[in-house]
């Protein structure tokens, strides 16, 4: 362990005088004969393979996009087979495996805990603190200090957790509101001039309500906790409220934190914004059938609209909470990290983190297409971004955002699983009349702390 | 073989050869049983006792299994003392309780009326017995569509006899009554099937010979028929008993436990806190809590209804 780590020092040292060229090269030496601290690939794990200056390898990369980020994905991996970009004498492929997301951490979790990992997998920034043990960080096989200027300040800081960099930030997906043109139009609003402000978020929804057959609003169009959560932690840190204390104690029964509950108790109750259902489909029904004029989402929502024929949606900045204190909005982002696996050779996990750079820098699709904020500076000059069909609805938008630091992102829990349904599942009940807000907060409260503390 | 054997003096006879002193049959035997043993072994008591030890320590390294720190039984008081796992006890035994009478007394009675000479028959066998072909996934994404408030076929019907249909999953006192009702939909077929195989190897001679003592209809049904389907009343009610604690997909895919928490389950609440929580101890805790429910049902199912050997 001692020499390995020895080795390691050695790398990274080497690594930051040689550069990025240097470093595959050195994967590449390294590869063909697994002479590396006797961790080498030997095979059976898709490792290096041939005779020195012929390797191979296949890194296996594990991710969880679907929808209208699938495909897009697909043609990254498969532009990257291709193509061969890595400065390297070695073949490199990447083997890709899709897993739906709400299975895809519990999956993970498995491979990783039964030594059986992927060489590379996506993972939200929540993530990064609660499964830090799991993790390669990544700056053992690459010289990441070298790599921060190619990064947005905002993704940097999305993939840090304690001063430590352990992946690379790929984008970043906050929320927003989108919003249906011709019901605004119906009402007797500017459909060009969007609510900028409490007072006039609130006299659209009500001009919605009051004078159309439809519904004003929906919190999240899946009618679900972490949905419902993305709207209601927004307002809630709009109000200056917090959300966990240093400790990571859930805070989030505050006046900012009630004050949000009781609006969407009101939202679906006296105000007549939306029906006080748990119903799950109703909200995305609702949307794309022109039958809600307002829907707080993520970036990836453009995919799924962009579909939905004779819907004449746009789009504007959630800072619209009452009582607004600040301009904050939630925001969580993929990044690329390397699981631990103790059959990965060095070598190989070098080349994985060359991948991961490839991937998070050299592909404008991803957020030209997929309508997220791309990490690489370099990717906000192209023309396929600039020119993305998303650009000016959203996209310029949520760059906008970006550049005066307004997101806040997903709080990074030491332990349990951010992104659980059932963490969240409370807000649903309250904003379907289920429980009382203060009922719902406090179980809330116990939901989550018992998550944390691994009760 | 059976003659050659019982010649006297047959163990000196060809087909009783021993090897090493083990008769020739036995080792046939176990040959043929050992590839099942083989499959039973890794896959059901390997998991079994690996459980076991699971429940008894805790994994201070989430992401390395091989750390492990023995807790004895703290798991289970734990457990014991979780109220969410008593919500979700209460969840099962609601479920349990509503879908499993139904499932055998429905089944019973399908197959009762369709042993009758009915016309058609031999379709409302194959209409019954349909929907047990599909997956738990499809059956739960079609009901969930189907029991839609603002859309779904059920209420689309029953708004023309009421005003206000309810929502079914989205109301914490119909939820669990409406996933056991389309569980039975789902997988009375299998019982039916059973059912009706039980009651056509009853011999008619027996009815007939009722029917000369005058035993017709209820009489003849809790006499004779209930009697000879014992085993296989038995059989389907354990199945469904050891199935049914079981549930998982029905609120995982339509429900997340949910409104309020009132459609958890245990293997729902075992499933969260092992892969969703990663606390392996404290979800093979909550497997043998059921193990040890689904032993105190059997006896009690065995003891109601008996065995044929009685």
């Amino acid at each position: 362990m001692g020499r390995k780590n020895a080795i390691r020092e050695t790398r990274r040292k080497f690594i930051k005088s040689v550069g990025v060229g240097g470093t595959v090269a050195l994967a590449g030496c390294s590869g063909g004969d697994g002479g590396d601290g006797g961790d080498g690939g030997d095979g059976s794990d898709g490792g290096s393979t041939g005779q020195a200056g012929s390797e191979s390898y296949e890194i296996t990369f594990w991710e969880l996009f679907s929808g209208g980020e699938g495909p897009i994905m697909e043609s990254i991996v498969k532009k990257f087979n291709e193509e061969q970009p890595l400065d390297t004498s070695a073949e490199v492929t990447i083997n890709r495996q899709r897993t739906p997301w709400n299975e895809y951490y519990n999956k993970l979790f498995t491979a990783l805990s039964g030594g059986e990992a992927p060489d590379m997998a996506v993972m939200h920034g929540a993530y990064l603190r609660t499964w830090a043990g799991g993790l390669d960080p990544i700056g053992e096989y690459v010289d990441t200090s070298s790599f921060k200027s190619d990064y947005t300040q905002s993704h940097w800081n999305l993939v840090t957790v304690n001063n430590n960099v352990n992946a690379l930030p790929m984008d970043m997906h906050p929320i927003g509101v989108y919003y249906n043109k011709d019901l605004f139009e119906q009402a007797g609003l500017d459909p060009e001039s969007p609510p900028t402000n409490w007072s006039e978020f609130k006299q659209a929804g009500n001009a919605v309500a009051q004078n159309t057959d439809s519904h004003a609003f929906t919190q999240s169009p899946y009618n679900d906790g972490f949905g419902s959560f993305r709207t209601w932690s927004t307002w809630v840190k709009q109000q200056g409220g917090s959300l966990y204390d240093e400790e990571w104690n859930p805070t989030f029964d505050n006046e900012a934190g009630q004050n949000i509950a009781q609006l969407f108790k009101d939202m679906t109750g006296d105000m007549g914004w939306a029906p006080a259902t748990s119903e799950d489909t109703w909200g995305n029904n609702a949307f794309q059938n022109g039958n809600c004029a307002m829907a707080m989402n993520g970036t990836w929502y453009v995919a799924a609209l962009s579909g939905v024929e004779d819907l004449n949606w746009g789009f504007f900045k959630p800072t619209v909470g009452p009582n607004k204190q600040q301009d904050k909005v939630w925001a969580d982002g993929h990044s690329i990290v390397l699981p631990k696996k103790d059959s990965r050779s060095d070598a190989k996990s070098e080349i994985a983190a060359q991948v991961a750079h490839w991937m998070t820098t050299q592909n404008p699709s991803w957020g030209a297409e997929a309508g997220h904020l791309p990490a690489a500076n370099s990717i906000y000059e192209s023309d396929a971004f600039q020119n993305s069909p998303y650009y000016d609805k959203t996209l310029s938008k949520y760059v906008e955002m970006a550049e005066n630091d307004k997101y806040f992102y997903h709080p990074k829990v030491p332990n349990g699983d951010p992104n659980a349904q059932n963490w969240y599942t409370w807000l649903v009940d309250i904003w379907a009349h289920n429980s009382e807000p203060q009922e719902g907060i406090q179980s809330g409260i116990k939901t989550v702390s018992d998550g944390i503390s691994g009760n | 073989m059976g003659i050659t054997n019982r010649i006297p003096g047959g163990e000196t006879s060809a087909n009783s050869k021993t090897v090493m002193g083990i008769r020739k049959e036995t080792i046939e035997g176990i040959l043929w049983s050992l590839p099942y043993l083989a499959i039973f072994t890794v896959f059901l008591v390997w998991p079994a006792v690996r459980g076991l030890y699971m429940s008894l320590h805790t994994y201070p390294n989430k992401f390395d299994l091989s750390q492990t720190e023995w807790v004895g039984l703290q798991n289970y008081v734990e457990l014991f003392q979780d109220p969410v796992f008593w919500n979700a006890m209460e969840g099962t035994f609601l479920f349990v309780g509503i879908s499993v009478p139904l499932l055998v007394v429905l089944g019973l009675v399908m197959a009762l009326g369709v042993n009758k000479n009915v016309a058609g028959k031999r379709t409302l066998r194959a209409i019954y017995f349909s929907p047990y072909v599909l997956t738990v996934a499809v059956v739960t994404l079609v009901w969930a569509q189907m029991y839609s408030t603002s859309f779904g076929l059920v209420n689309y019907y029953l708004g023309f006899i009421m005003e206000n249909p309810p929502g079914w999953l989205t109301s914490a006192n119909l939820v669990m009554p409406a996933l056991a009702f389309m569980t039975v939909w789902w997988l009375v077929g299998f019982n039916f099937v059973i059912f009706l195989a039980a009651r056509q190897s009853i011999p008619e001679r027996l009815y007939e010979a009722a029917q000369l003592d005058g035993a017709y209809g209820w009489r003849a049904f809790k006499d004779i028929t209930l009697p000879q389907m014992r085993n296989s009343v038995v059989f389907v009610v354990m199945v469904q008993f050891i199935l049914q604690f079981q549930v998982f997909a029905q609120p995982y895919v339509m429900t997340q436990g949910g409104p309020q928490d009132s459609s958890d389950t245990l293997v729902y609440y075992l499933y969260r806190s092992a892969f969703s929580q990663q606390q392996f101890g404290y979800g093979a805790a909550m497997g043998y809590v059921l193990v040890a429910i689904l032993i105190v049902i059997a006896i009690i199912n065995f003891k109601v209804i008996g065995d044929s050997n009685d």
